[in-house]
């Protein structure tokens, strides 16, 4: 006797997690080529501004390696330099979050997730560019067993672990993270410089050092390793909108949200508070974020009313923290942690409403 | 009946499915062997005992197969012979005799009612009585040429249906396809645009701002059954033949047939299939049953055929898939909430909160989220749609069943 299911589904339309991990990859391509490039331009202008490398920092002694002029970068010299970057951190990340995603898998007896291969290379893609060894370490074991691996894995947890790697990394090591002495701009925190030149000497001294909205939508200032181009972020949104992992609602949302903040704080003015909305978008590492990490299906609302409210608040939290707090001029990755655990409380709000309307219509 | 315009298959058994009928325990009022006429009573619900269910054919009972508790899993009667039952018509059509006449005729059990699904009680009363003339599941028929070439027994069957309850009637078409009947009857035309879900009963009990709950039942009627009644009203017999689509990508000529009620697929498919291995399903790739074993025959609510080439198994693991898919076997994969999941599902509902509590069983919370007003067709697209690949309907039905069993206990 055959045994048949009461009903079945008989086809399916292929939306698995494995589409949705190839398309995020393909999503994340065209930041990785942003990154690398501008992380090895930057660098070079950094190590010709200093008249010379560092002694004693072993991402200097590759780069040297290699052979590279740094008085007159080009092509070449500028990927070599930029992989020189990018690769160790990913590298790292791959081995230490691998490690520990192995001992979870072998322990609780399921699959191995192999999103933590889009893990890896979102937490790479947020480090500054002078990051510590140990520090990855830390930040990515942290992340796959805290934020992921005690919650069931991949699509099980509440928040995204990538998130939660950068944030303890941040909260632990504020100071060896943001005072590298070849990466001035980012003096004081973990952002980009546009913000920080912005702080110091408001939209006058961004202009004057010569960089303009432009540039930063490009990316060609310094920051962390993959938030500085809002171009290749945009290229990467497009991917996960027309792929349906990520929600437009959500990124709406978050635009609504922004624009609306800033223009109150516009009319209040003085200092940050006249900052314009398009300047939010393109600075620190907000756009990257907003689209990799605030959108991730499993750690944001999960109804339609509540991904707007989700994103709406999203925007007005992040320009708030940005404008009133002065200890966290990037304030991205506070505001992501906040948010995120807000989606549950955001979802149950709106089955309230549903449930309530259905009690009604029943009289 | 004449039905110039389709081609009319025949089968060598007919086949009712127990599982058709959620919530009917039967008792069987023939045994094997027995001499039946078309529209003898074979079996009645041992509940209800005045809900007959009646065989389409005239024949011999070949095969009756019983399940976990002595349930009935299928009744099979091997097709001999043309004879028929007549019902005698009532002398008044009012709401009594008409009741008495479908119980008879064994055509009340194709109402269903919502919550759940069952077969409405002889003596209850609807909030409203939705006749179902649309159908998008894929590869549907389209209802209105099958209304359109029966539409003198459509508006007697619907004239019947509108003595039978005093709630409001309500006749769910869809605007793309021009009906032509006489609507005599008080029943209201409702109009609903495709795309799949749009003629799901679920999303017509939305649209029409319909309240489910235990004491408010909606029933629904599908407009093939009401095609039967006006033929019985007619003619003194029930029909029991059903239009189908047969089509799907391992069929060589799709179109319209004429079938008998429960036929066996094995015998409507033959010489129609193109070469290599197919699946028949009856009903849609959505919510239909393979047509094997014991359970190869056409379901009772069902409007089409579909066959479908089985695809090509065995190829090798590439590196690429290696580097991304996960091996789920044995486990469930994780239910990704992405918004797609919000767009396919039943319109009013929550789809992702509602699949959770699904998913951990959650009875309290399914059935606050909307489970009443659902049965297992209605996720069919989430089911389609989710990365997880699970299928939600048994455990729609689990929950269904679990909420029936505490409503019983309290």
């Amino acid at each position: 006797m055959t045994l048949i299911n009461a009903t079945t589904v008989h086809i399916h339309s292929g939306n698995s997690i494995g589409r949705i991990r190839r398309l995020r990859l393909l999503a994340i391509i065209p930041v990785l080529i942003a990154a690398v490039i501008n992380t090895g331009y930057q660098y070079l202008l950094a190590v010709q501004a200093n008249g010379g490398f560092l002694a004693g920092e072993w991402r200097g002694g590759l780069v040297q390696f290699f052979n590279i002029d740094y008085s007159s970068p080009g092509g070449a010299s500028i990927v070599i330099a930029g992989l020189v970057h990018v690769i160790p951190v990913f590298a790292i990340a791959m081995l230490a979050g691998g490690f520990c995603e192995r001992l979870f898998a072998d322990n609780r007896n399921r699959p191995f997730d192999k999103g933590i291969l889009y893990t890896a290379l979102l937490f790479t893609l947020l480090m500054p560019p002078g990051v510590a060894v140990f520090h990855i370490i830390f930040g990515m074991a942290f992340a796959i067993i805290v934020a992921q691996g005690i919650f069931g894995g991949e699509g099980r947890a509440f928040l995204n672990p990538a998130l939660v790697g950068v944030a303890i990394v941040q909260i632990s090591f504020p100071a060896a993270l943001t005072s590298h002495p070849l990466w001035t701009g980012l003096n004081g925190y973990a952002g980009s410089k546009e913000l920080a030149l912005y702080h110091q000497q408001n939209l006058e001294g961004v202009a004057w050092s010569g960089l303009d909205w432009w540039q930063a939508f490009l990316g060609s200032s310094q920051g962390l390793m993959g938030s500085t181009s809002v171009l290749a972020v945009l290229l990467g949104a497009m991917v996960l909108l027309y792929g349906r992992i990520a929600s437009w609602r959500l990124l709406a949302g978050q635009l609504l949200g922004v624009i609306l903040a800033a223009s109150v704080f516009n009319l209040l003015g003085g200092g940050i508070r006249d900052l314009p909305w398009y300047w939010h978008l393109v600075m620190g590492s907000y756009a990257f974020a907003a689209v990799f990490i605030a959108t991730d299906p499993s750690s944001s609302a999960a109804t339609n009313a509540g991904r707007w409210a989700q994103g709406i608040l999203l925007g007005i939290l992040l320009v708030l923290m940005r404008v009133l707090n002065d200890s966290h001029p990037d304030s991205v990755i506070p505001v992501l942690l906040l948010v995120s655990m807000t989606a549950p409380l955001i979802d149950h709000i709106v089955m309230w409403f549903n449930i309530r309307r259905r009690e009604l219509n029943r009289g | 009946m004449p039905s110039p315009n389709f081609d009319t298959r025949s089968s060598r058994t007919s086949t009712l499915l127990g599982r058709e009928y959620p919530g009917t325990k039967f008792q069987i009022i023939t045994e094997e062997g027995a001499r039946i006429r078309a529209g003898e009573a074979v079996l009645c619900d041992r509940r209800r005992p005045e809900i007959l269910f009646t065989s389409p054919v005239s024949g011999m009972v070949s095969e009756i197969k019983r399940g976990q508790r002595r349930s009935l899993v299928s009744l099979k009667i091997s097709t001999e012979g043309n004879d028929q039952i007549s019902f005698e018509m009532p002398a008044k059509p009012d709401r009594d005799n008409m009741r008495g006449l479908m119980l008879e005729s064994g055509l009340w059990a194709s109402l269903r009612s919502r919550p759940f699904g069952h077969i409405p009680s002889p003596d209850g009363e609807p909030e409203a009585l939705l006749v179902t003339a649309i159908d998008t599941q894929p590869l549907a028929p389209s209802s209105a040429v099958i209304i359109n070439q029966y539409n003198q027994e459509f508006s007697l069957g619907l004239q019947q249906l509108c003595s039978l309850v005093d709630a409001p009637v309500y006749l769910c078409q869809s605007t793309q396809d021009s009906y032509n009947y006489d609507n005599s009857s008080r029943a209201m035309p409702v109009e609903f645009d495709k795309p799949h879900p749009a003629g799901l009963v679920s999303t017509h009990i939305h649209a029409l701002g319909l309240p489910i709950s235990m004491v408010n039942e909606v029933w629904h009627i599908g407009y093939q059954d009401v095609i039967s009644l006006g033929h019985l009203i007619k003619t003194g017999s029930a029909w029991h033949h059903r239009v189908v689509s047969l089509s799907g990508s391992a069929v060589r000529e799709s179109r319209l047939i004429t079938v008998p009620l429960g036929a066996s697929l094995e015998d409507i498919v033959a010489g129609e299939l193109v070469d290599g291995e197919s699946r028949v399903i009856s009903g849609s790739t959505l919510s239909g049953h393979s047509a094997v074993g014991y359970e190869d025959c056409l379901g009772r609510l069902h409007h089409q055929i579909t066959a479908m080439l089985e695809p090509q198994a065995g190829q090798p693991q590439s590196w690429f898939s290696l580097l991304f898919d996960s091996d789920y076997t044995g486990r469930s994969a994780p239910l990704i909430a992405t918004s797609d999941l919000d767009s396919v599902a039943p319109p009013g509902i929550l789809a992702v909160p509602l699949l959770r509590a699904l998913l951990i069983g959650d009875a309290e919370r399914a059935r606050e989220l909307g489970a009443l007003e659902l049965v297992e067709e209605d996720l069919a697209l989430l089911s389609y749609t989710c990365s997880s690949g699970t299928d939600y309907g048994p455990l729609l039905r689990d929950i269904l069943n679990k909420i029936l069993r505490e409503e019983l206990t309290l």
